[in-house]
């Protein structure tokens, strides 16, 4: 028995296989790798594969991180490598470690996540994304109505907001902007990029709308002790 | 704005990268799943887009197109890439930009294409097929097209009777289509090859045996609007075209792999065919008529494809798929081998609806020793007398051990179909059905009684309506009209009321518009298409299907829909489609549907009592058992 933590992206047109359709995906590249997965008991087995957080559809990302129980244990460069070969392209581990036994589930232990975004403001340009940013960030709550499964409620962005900043490269008039944010990604709040640019979009400054012509998960982290972010290798 | 004159495909994915995010289901889009295959377009001499009129979760469900999809890629000189309907939204992003229809893999459009082909699964389909054409700047009728257009082929089940989209296909291919989707691609090859017209393909094409190429026959219908001839416009034009079928199964090519879907589908799970045809000869069954004589595969050869499937899928469960699974042979020998090898691996085998017998409930319970999933059993009518009419050689006794036994074994809830609207059916008749299912809740109460199991039973109760089909002893039975069949389905919600025994039942008008086409003639392709105009498509779809613009398509073009449906056939009329055959005798359905009138029964052609269909010595066929052949006999 033993725990696999692996990294990896999903880029191009995966982006929009949803996350329940990631994790069949990631099931069957393993059994085509003929991994000794380890399963539940009970009526409906299933594998122990299991994912920090999931990912919108349209979203790719260079950080995802799953863990898989194997039945037996495997040296884990072989594992690494039967699997990209069987994963669909556009999926790709890009690193992996022994988990010990005890390490915390990655459910458990993400809480942040980074994100870099296209923005795209009609007619708008830099400066003018920049000086939105900065007035949402001077607020002291941030309202914003978000769908949920039961209906729409209404949350308060502000506090799952931990940065928001625009790139300093300059863009071209009409051309979207890049902005990067570290949002909310856990048990105690989760906020995604549309939430951000849905509360810009209500505050006005940005014209009618604002909205995202690419976005990219660059990280997953947990809280260190003393406030410190690291990625969710570290047990 | 997305610049219109990329119809490459390389515009066509730039496009979709802006659009995918504004649609449902996008992964219903992306072509580049495992077991996809990308060849070089331009490497082939043959390209075909084979078309599902349907949305992706469907047609990936569909045993067919992964077999065909198959075959013809193997040949480095033909290529075939799949095409589904696209859903709604994508068609209107698709028409606000001016994009026509493209191939999932390469994203090519259709119209560059050498051959497009449809499968014909159920009537319902046909506007979703001339709204693909129309996505895909082909003109709807065949006698429209140019020379240039590509050839538009049809198949399936459907195509038994291909009368009322005759006007819109250059051909069909008849019954099974592993040889002759090859015969029929490469005449298309070598007649490329000669810059000849069209219509030398198109003769070419009718002597391809199982190839029906309907402007090749002329159509007369009398004063009354009966048919009155089908004949070929040429003496060399074969009068009847009769179907293609493999003689072993064995012989026949079955992929090892096929795309596995990303997103959820219909029949999320590998698939091996384990025998083709069906020897109990129910006579309202037509896949049991068309489908003859039965072909077993081997046992070797199921675990051989299903170790080889399951190793290039990945796929957590295999469907030991065929019309009557349980009725093979070797059923236990292969059914034991596989959940033995592959139960360690967690992947669980299933069967499809069994009979209602305690044999078929032992199969279940070996097939489900890795995970349970629901059983349904079709006793499909309420009394034996009626059982007998349709030749169903189903008993209540053994309905009713299966039940039990099911109840017995873990199981909480079980499934029994029915139809209304049978021949010689009163509504005591229908009222049996709840009657039945009363008595098998009850049963099934007292095993888990027996067992000691608490907990509720539930027997659901689906019942659908009979539909004539072509091809069948009932084939001139005149349809229940949806008033008779919606009475009916009142009666039995009236008696089943209360917990255990949950009634569902199908939409009459539904069914009474499959009855109009499956046995409608060519004067129905101008109600298709003005229906199709005014904005019918996916009416296989409840929240779609649009029963006013339909009559009214009847209405316009001069046609009533009860003319096909709930007309009683004369016995000695031109049926639409004769022409067609599958290798049963006229003869042979007229008896039985006089067998039917006195509720006698037919055995089961296995049995080693022939009774006289004329399917093998029709097509020089046998009846192909895995442990041995039963001889073609010939009455």
């Amino acid at each position: 028995m033993a725990t696999y933590r692996f990294r990896f992206e999903k880029k191009g047109e995966l982006q929009f296989i949803s996350h329940l359709d990631l994790s069949h995906a990631f099931e069957r590249a393993a059994r085509r790798a003929r991994v000794p997965l380890a399963f539940t008991q009970g009526f409906h087995p299933h594998p122990k594969i299991a994912f920090a957080t999931a990912l919108s559809v349209g979203t790719t990302s260079e950080a995802e991180y799953v863990d898989i129980e194997t039945a037996s244990q495997v040296p884990i460069g072989d594992l690494m490598e039967a699997l990209n070969k069987s994963l669909p392209a556009g999926m790709t581990l890009t690193a992996g470690v022994v988990a010990s036994p005890s390490a915390k589930s990655l459910m458990a232990s993400v809480c942040v996540a980074s994100y870099r975004v296209g923005l795209s403001v009609d007619g708008l340009g830099r400066s003018e994304v920049l000086a939105a940013c900065e007035a949402l960030l001077a607020r002291e709550a941030v309202p914003v109505r978000k769908k949920t499964k039961s209906g729409v409620k209404e949350v308060d962005l502000r506090p799952l907001i931990s940065a928001l900043e625009v790139s300093t490269a300059h863009s071209a008039p009409g051309a979207p902007v890049e902005v990067t944010m570290l949002l909310a990604c856990g048990s105690n709040g989760m906020a995604k990029p549309e939430d951000v640019v849905e509360a810009l979009k209500q505050d006005g400054m940005l014209g009618a709308q604002p909205r995202l012509t690419s976005c990219h998960r660059t990280g997953l982290y947990q809280e260190k002790p003393g406030g410190v972010l690291a990625d969710l290798f570290g047990a | 704005m997305v610049s219109l004159s990329s119809f490459t495909p390389e515009g066509i994915s730039n496009w979709l990268g802006q659009v995918l995010p504004q649609v449902t289901k996008p992964a219903r889009y992306l072509g580049n799943e495992v077991g996809a295959v990308h060849k070089e377009f331009s490497s082939a001499r043959i390209t075909m887009a084979f078309c599902f009129p349907d949305a992706y979760e469907v047609g990936m469900s569909h045993l067919g197109i992964k077999i065909l999809y198959d075959i013809i890629n193997k040949r480095p000189e033909l290529l075939c890439e799949r095409v589904f309907a696209p859903w709604v939204d994508m068609e209107e992003a698709m028409v606000r930009d001016g994009v026509p229809l493209f191939s999932m893999e390469s994203r090519h459009l259709l119209n560059e294409f050498d051959v497009i082909g449809f499968t014909l699964q159920y009537e319902l389909s046909f506007t979703n097929i001339l709204n693909m054409l129309h996505l895909s700047g082909v003109p709807l009728r065949a006698a429209d097209r140019q020379e240039d257009s590509p050839i538009v082929v049809g198949g399936g089940p459907v195509a038994y009777n291909p009368e009322p989209v005759a006007d819109f296909f250059d051909c069909f291919l008849i019954g099974e289509g592993e040889e002759s989707i090859l015969d029929f691609l490469l005449t298309v090859d070598a007649w490329k090859a000669t810059g000849a017209p069209k219509a030398r393909l198109l003769e070419a094409l009718a002597k391809v045996p199982g190839c029906y190429v309907p402007s090749l026959y002329d159509v007369t219908y009398g004063p009354e609007g009966v048919l009155t001839s089908v004949t070929p416009t040429a003496g060399w034009v074969p009068a009847v075209v009769h179907k293609r079928i493999v003689k072993d199964l064995n012989d026949a090519e079955f992929p090892r792999e096929f795309p596995v879907p990303y997103m959820d589908i219909v029949h999320d799970r590998a698939m091996v065919e384990v025998l083709r045809g069906c020897g109990r000869g129910c006579r309202f069954c037509q896949a049991g008529m068309v489908y003859r004589p039965v072909r077993e595969r081997s046992s070797k050869s199921i675990c051989e494809l299903a170790g080889a499937l399951l190793e290039s899928t990945g796929y957590e469960e295999i469907s030991l798929t065929s019309l009557s699974t349980a009725d093979h042979s070797q059923v236990q020998g292969f059914l034991t081998e596989l959940t033995q090898k592959h139960g360690a691996d967690n992947v669980s085998v299933s069967l499809p609806s069994l009979r209602a017998d305690a044999f078929s409930l032992e199969l279940a319970k070996l097939a489900q020793s890795v995970r349970k999933t629901g059983l349904t059993f079709a006793p499909e009518a309420g009394t034996q007398r009626m059982r007998d009419v349709i030749n169903k050689g189903v008993t209540e006794d053994g309905l009713f051990e299966a039940v039990g036994s099911s109840f017995e074994a873990g199981w909480d809830q079980v499934k029994l179909y029915f139809m209304i609207g049978l021949p010689t059916e009163t509504d005591e008749d229908v009222l049996a059905i709840a009657a039945l299912a009363k008595r098998a809740a009850a049963r099934a109460r007292e095993a888990k009684r027996a067992a000691r199991r608490g907990g509720t039973v539930e027997i659901g109760v689906s019942v659908s309506s009979f539909v004539p089909k072509a091809h069948t002893p009932f084939q001139w039975f005149p349809q229940d009209s949806v008033a008779d069949i919606e009475r009916k389905q009142g009666l039995l919600a009236s008696v089943l009321r209360g917990k255990g025994t949950p009634f569902s039942w199908h939409d009459a008008r539904t069914s009474f518009l499959e009855g109009v086409f499956s046995r409608g003639d060519r004067r129905l392709s101008a109600v298709i298409e003005r229906a199709w105009e005014n904005g019918c498509k996916f009416d296989g779809w409840a929240e779609h299907f649009r029963y006013g613009t339909w009559m009214d398509a009847f209405g316009a073009v001069g046609l009533s829909p009860e003319f096909y449906a709930n007309r009683a056939r004369g016995l000695d009329e031109v049926l639409p489609w004769d022409h067609i055959s599958a290798g049963v005798s006229k003869r042979f359905l007229l008896k039985e549907w006089e067998q039917a009138a006195k509720a006698e029964l037919t055995p089961d052609c296995r049995s080693g009592q022939c009774g006289g269909c004329g399917v093998c010595s029709t097509l020089g066929a046998k009846v192909v058992l895995a442990g041995g052949e039963v001889s073609d006999g010939d009455v």
